[in-house]
């Protein structure tokens, strides 16, 4: 199983007074972007964490239209930007963010900038130009080697995607620093690490797709197969499956429930080709433009969603040729959401009971050790079900914690467990909680997974307790609905 | 020294067993003490501990030592996690020169003690048994902590109060909790099995403390080491009983109102009744236990024993194995008196940490199946931050609640492979947990043979739990494969399973 280790290094705007290499006016297509973020608090999710800003750089792709990372601005609050070294800032706009691809198209006036050429296929050990501006403004140019073209996890999310790995010379101090092969914009870099000098970029192959995908709505993002596979490369497996020694094919592990690829492959198929290619035991295909690649690719960059592909899948011993229809990641199908991109978490507090939906940033946000330190039951769950739900819409509803007060004497100790009923009646998700509180006009009853007695509070006294609870801990709405878009985890407006 | 890491919150360390420097320290006079001086022995053990990783051999045996008291009937009270894992034991008494070699006679390993005894009566000459305590002391009330801790060699007093008499964990099971009596005379590694003294009497055993925290150590008080006497009396050690109820706390008024308790009454509402425990099939959730054998338990789950308010659980704790205890229990509306008969079910999910047991592998074309344990979960360390075994974790806290045990009695882990031609591309599956053997599911670790009798056409598939991706070994080449590695990594046996016997290489 090819579990996508997402490493984070994520470098802000640090001020090192760094000595300029060279002193010229600057590139006329890069802009700084200046982020304002503030992140919601996973654990108190009515609360936000302390403003945070960063910087990056933009890239002009066209009139008015600049591109940088999501992850450079998830979560803004205010996106502003000027031209190096300048003191004028000008308001930019969100248009589309996707963490998917880790890309965001900005709206700001770019009067007297010129949008950037695209630079064709690059190859392994093409030269490539780094540009970044220190606090002056003085433009410091770097060069750079590539290393490798391979996909790879993109930095905050489990999605591989092609990046480009290359040793650069400069320091980097900023994420979206624009790299250039021949003077046109071959990528954008995502993360460096400063100990291997290697930095990674997300190529102009990708961002191209995603900057058309952008310009003419509605935006359809990254195509997924809704598929876990693994390498097949045991003579004794492939044997025992019927199939040659010849090192071509991987294993179905599981295709996700309700996505298309569910109806087409199941657990124990191979896939000998995939949208026309072969296959190999290790499932890679052979790229026209980049040689050796994991499949993945063929979809998150090759493909749209809605797209048909054709497979060779092999099943019973039998060889077939099937048709897929592609879609795009839907958080909103998944038992527990990843929620990327840190969406306010919807929860209700009821006589101190915080009731939430999980989703997978709450327990990442127990940190680095977090599959040890959060409850066991809420990391398996979603370690083994997060895409498995029983029926759409299913959702691990837990109790989060009790805010003490009178009203829940008694339950106060009592933290992180799954709530499968409320005032009598199952639930499948939060919505059924909203659902059965407007109905009842409160929640009196919460029933625990594997136990026998409902924790019960007083009814009669529940309104003034409520009151009492959102002014003493100074919560300003003791219930957010927020449920998440059909469409998917991005951020998009109509330009 | 010991060093297996509880992996509950809390951080304890076990103040055993450590062998330290040669600093002579200086032993005040206690003028008043030299009998009983002269029955607190040091003890000099050597251990052994198993290897969770290779089951088939043990690990480096260590040295190390603790304290103990000569008792009545020529023998030697310690801690069990004193003598635990031993291959050899010595004592030696304050001023002897002579060491002598000792065996355990019976350990507790849930109330951490044991009982030593010496073969050779030349040890006992001119010795007195030191005397138990009636009663134990109260807060405040000046204790004595006697024993050879590090700094030195012979034998050390040192002197504070009872700070606190509590129901704290012991972690040398890891899962069981007791009466513990807190005091704030320095207690450090070496003091364990050490006596507590009061009025020169014995009133408890120096056992734990907590890392970083200061003047506070932990001792096994009276009642306990007074239940462990009687249980031993028909010589075997049984253990204490599990009554097995999870509860929570009628303080809420709505809570007693929904389950009617009367407003004359008081009581604790079950949550979850443990499917091992004594009071399994007897007591179900949503009862409210009333009283335990006639004593009023509050709505806060304490009843009041001689002026101090105690965990209604510590009525249990006073019990043996073969005695009965009557729970007066609120169900749909009336009182109604259940009486349960105490007992201790063999319980393999309670994954308690076992000592002085060889764990059971079995070795197929060189993966390593043991069943899941908390010694082996001890060896994960920081590997248990990743998903397969996050899910062993998972499994150990919720085998009972999630009813994942139903099926089975031992969760079979793959805890290694051993690198050979024919298990090449099997890694994948390192800590995952056993579903089956060629469609035989697999319930406990003596299930592997049985499943590999009959191949899937000359193919065996195993199966593991939330993986679909099966793992396959030429059925063909399996028995020359497993000679071969058996030679090369050096292994006795292909397998180990308690109860049955060897198979000879």
């Amino acid at each position: 199983m090819r579990f996508i280790q997402t490493t984070l290094i994520i470098f802000w705007a640090s001020i090192v007074p760094v000595i300029a290499q060279t002193t010229k006016t600057p590139h006329p297509c890069v802009v700084e972007v200046i982020v304002t973020t503030q992140h919601f608090d996973s654990h108190v999710p009515w609360e936000k964490k302390r403003p945070e800003s960063r910087a990056g750089y933009g890239v002009v792709i066209a009139d008015g239209r600049l591109l940088t990372t999501e992850d450079l601005v998830r979560n803004a609050v205010l996106v502003e930007i000027r031209l190096p070294g300048a003191a004028a800032k000008a308001k930019a706009d969100i248009l589309v963010a996707d963490p998917r691809v880790n890309a965001a198209l900005l709206s700001a006036p770019t009067t007297g900038l010129d949008p950037v050429d695209w630079s064709a296929t690059v190859t392994t050990g093409a030269k490539i130009q780094l540009v970044q501006y220190n606090e002056a403004g003085q433009r410091q140019n770097g060069e750079g080697r590539i290393t490798g073209i391979e996909v790879a996890p993109l930095p905050s999310i489990a999605q591989g995607i092609l990046t480009i790995q290359a040793l650069t010379d400069l320091k980097l101090e900023r994420v979206g620093t624009p790299a250039f092969h021949d003077g046109k914009l071959m990528g954008i870099v995502m993360q460096y690490d400063e100990g291997s000098q290697t930095s990674e970029v997300l190529p102009a192959a990708i961002l191209r797709r995603f900057v058309d995908d952008a310009m003419h709505p509605p935006y359809r993002g990254v195509a997924v197969a809704g598929l876990m596979w693994a390498p097949l490369i045991e003579p004794a497996k492939r044997e025992y499956l019927g199939l040659p020694n010849n090192d071509r094919g991987v294993l179905v592990l599981r295709a996700i429930p309700g996505s298309a690829t569910s109806s087409i492959l199941q657990a124990g198929d191979v896939i000998l080709s995939w949208d026309g290619q072969p296959i190999d035991s290790q499932g890679y295909y052979n790229d026209p433009d980049f040689g050796r690649l994991l499949m993945v690719h063929q979809i998150a960059g090759r493909r749209h969603p809605g797209d048909t592909i054709s497979i060779t899948r092999w099943r019973d011993r039998k060889q077939e040729d099937v048709q897929m229809k592609l879609d795009a990641y839907n958080d909103s199908r998944a038992l527990v959401p990843m929620n990327v991109e840190g969406r306010q978490g919807e929860y209700l507090i009821e006589g101190g009971f915080i009731l939430r939906e999980l989703s997978a940033d709450y327990l990442l946000a127990y940190g680095a050790q977090w599959m040890v330190r959060a409850n066991p039951r809420l990391v398996n769950l979603y370690l083994t079900r997060a895409q498995a739900p029983d029926k759409q819409g299913d959702r691990i509803v837990f109790l989060m914690g009790v805010l003490p007060d009178p009203i829940n004497i008694g339950y106060q100790a009592v933290r992180e467990e799954v709530i499968s009923q409320v005032n009598g009646k199952p639930i499948s998700n939060l919505r059924d909680v909203f659902d059965i509180k407007a109905r009842d006009g409160y929640i009196s009853r919460f029933g625990l997974q594997s136990s026998g007695q409902d924790l019960v509070i007083d009814k009669a006294k529940l309104n003034e307790a409520n009151r009492r609870i959102s002014r003493l801990y100074r919560i300003p709405k003791l219930e957010h609905r927020n449920p998440l878009p059909a469409v998917g985890p991005l951020i998009s407006r109509a330009p | 020294m010991h060093s297996v890491k509880p992996i509950c919150s809390r951080q304890v360390f076990r103040p055993a067993i450590i062998l330290l420097a040669l600093n002579v320290m200086v032993v005040p006079s206690f003028a008043g003490l030299n009998r009983e001086r002269q029955s607190v022995v040091k003890i000099h053990v050597t251990i052994q501990q198993e290897d969770f990783q290779q089951p088939w051999q043990a690990r480096p045996p260590g040295s190390g030592s603790g304290s103990g008291f000569i008792i009545k009937g020529r023998r030697i009270m310690t801690n069990a996690h004193v003598v635990s894992d031993a291959r050899f034991i010595e004592v030696q008494r304050e001023g002897d020169t002579k060491r002598y070699p000792a065996t355990v006679a019976f350990i507790g390993h849930d109330c951490d003690i044991a009982v030593l005894q010496v073969k050779d009566d030349a040890f006992f000459a001119d010795s007195r048994p030191m005397a138990f305590g009636s009663e134990l002391p109260t807060l405040n009330d000046s204790v004595l902590v006697l024993g050879y801790p590090m700094g030195g060699d012979r034998l050390s007093i040192t002197k504070g109060v009872v700070s606190r008499i509590d129901y704290s964990l012991y972690t040398h099971s890891t899962v069981d909790s007791h009466l513990i009596m807190q005091v704030d005379a320095a207690i450090n590694p070496g003091n364990s099995g050490g006596p507590v003294l009061f009025n020169n009497k014995v009133v408890a055993i120096a056992f734990q403390g907590i890392m970083g925290a200061q003047n506070l150590g932990y001792t096994i008080p009276l009642p306990v080491i007074e239940h462990f006497l009687k249980d031993i009396e028909d010589g075997t050690y049984d253990g204490y009983p599990e009554l097995g109820v999870d509860h929570i706390e009628t303080s809420n008024p709505a809570l007693r109102a929904d389950l009617h308790i009367p407003s004359e009454s008081t009581g604790i509402a079950v949550m979850f009744v443990d499917p091992f425990g004594a009071a399994a099939g007897l007591v179900k959730p949503g009862d409210v236990l009333l009283s335990i054998d006639g004593h009023p338990i509050a709505e806060d789950g304490s009843v009041c024993l001689d002026n101090n308010n105690v965990e209604y659980s510590e009525f249990i704790e006073r019990k043996q194995c073969t005695e009965t205890i009557t729970l007066a229990v609120w169900r749909a509306g009336k009182p109604e008196n259940v009486v349960v008969p105490l007992k201790r079910k063999p319980d393999p999910f309670i994954f308690r940490q076992t000592y002085d047991e060889k764990p059971d592998y079995v070795i197929v074309g060189g993966l390593v199946f043991s069943p899941l344990s908390r010694g082996y979960l001890a060896t994960l360390g920081s590997d248990l931050n990743s998903p397969a075994a996050q899910r062993l974790l998972y499994t150990s806290r919720y085998a009972k609640r999630d009813d994942l045990f139903k099926t089975r009695t031992q969760f079979v882990v793959l805890t290694s492979r051993l690198p050979h031609p024919i298990n090449t591309y099997c890694a994948s599956h390192l800590n995952q947990i056993l579903a089956s053997i060629n469609g035989h599911p697999i319930t406990r670790i003596a299930d592997i043979p049985v499943g590999l009798k009959k191949s899937s056409g000359g193919f065996h598939v195993f199966r593991f739990e939330g993986n679909d991706n099966p793992l396959i070994l030429d059925a063909r080449t399996l028995d020359h494969a497993d000679r071969e590695i058996l030679a090369q990594y050096s292994i006795p046996a292909p397998q180990y399973l308690a109860g049955q016997q060897e198979v000879p290489q």
